[in-house]
């Protein structure tokens, strides 16, 4: 065996460890839903105060995140800004870790859960919550994609 | 060479599993609505009793004015109108004053009848409590004695645009 031939023999057993531990981790980082929440609409208010918010506790996430070593995080965000006057928060229920409570959504991702050291329970509750003060007006049936992210933290 | 080989390949293997395995991610789509919203309420259920005159001058008119209405409205130009369900008797006038929000306008003083008045216009994307309602029974002499009436004032808000 030629010294040539010994590097790239040396290289494909690099790739094949490095691919097991790429994919090993991959497999570790999964956060998935259960679906998206029904449409939230406000409808109503007691006269002198803001539209009444709705919420949606109906969908669940779950992380196959079994962290070894350092922690994880979920993030949030929305691919375009709430409409003004209107404001959609989300809270992550979390087994492990901590929970930020609830969240403002923007477009800028940010913290719901910290600190996740172990395996999540599965099927843990995301509760959205709508709101909107009286000179939001009236505003179209619309959308937001809500991502979750779920990273690695030291 | 062979050795820098291996390793740059290492290198590149955990620099592209150190950016693939740093997140992952999910998304949900939310669907959300706020439809027109007009809402207004009143507080108090005032009694108005006429019992007195200045002699040489009609009888004294008496108001009540521990009542109050609160709205929330996010359309833009409502208006609130007052009603009652029959007439008045005779030489009897039941008037109601409501303080306009901000931004509105009240029409003041106004007799309410069967035919539904406007009692405050413009009130536009607003939510604001404990406003004040008063209201002023007028008697004349021809009026005579009334015994004890009620009447039913019926406030609607419409929402403009």
């Amino acid at each position: 065996m030629n010294a040539s031939a010994s590097a790239v023999r040396r290289i494909w057993r690099t790739v094949a460890v490095a691919g097991l531990a790429f994919g090993a981790r991959e497999a570790r980082a999964q956060v998935s839903v259960s679906g998206s929440p029904a449409a939230m609409k406000v409808t109503m208010a007691v006269a002198g105060s803001a539209p009444a918010a709705v919420s949606d506790a109906l969908t669940t996430y779950s992380s196959a995140t079994n962290p070894a070593p350092g922690h994880f995080s979920i993030t949030a965000s929305i691919n375009s800004p709430m409409p003004a006057g209107v404001t959609l928060t989300i809270t992550l229920a979390a087994s492990q870790g901590s929970s930020a409570g609830a969240v403002t959504l923007s477009t800028v991702a940010q913290n719901v859960v910290t600190g996740i050291a172990k395996k999540m329970n599965n099927g843990q509750t995301i509760t959205y919550n709508l709101s909107a003060t009286a000179a939001a007006g009236v505003v179209p049936l619309q959308t937001r994609q809500v991502t979750l992210t779920q990273i690695s933290t030291p | 060479m062979s050795k820098s080989t291996n390793f740059l390949a290492i290198g590149a293997l955990v620099a592209f599993a150190a950016v693939n395995t740093a997140s992952a991610q999910v998304t949900q789509t939310v669907t959300f609505e706020v439809t027109a919203i007009n809402q207004i309420s009143v507080t108090g259920a005032p009694s108005l009793v006429i019992n007195t005159a200045t002699a040489g001058s009609a009888p004294t008119s008496v108001t009540a004015a521990a009542n109050s209405w609160s709205v929330t409205t996010n359309q833009s130009t409502a208006w609130i109108t007052a009603i009652i369900p029959s007439d008045m008797p005779a030489g009897l006038t039941l008037s109601a004053i409501l303080t306009a929000p901000a931004g509105a306008t009240s029409a003041g003083l106004i007799a309410l009848s069967t035919t539904a008045v406007n009692v405050v216009t413009g009130i536009t994307k607003l939510n604001s409590a404990a406003l004040g309602l008063t209201y002023t029974l007028d008697a004349t002499a021809a009026a005579g004695v009334v015994t004890s009436a009620t009447r039913v004032v019926t406030y609607t808000i419409t929402g403009g645009v």
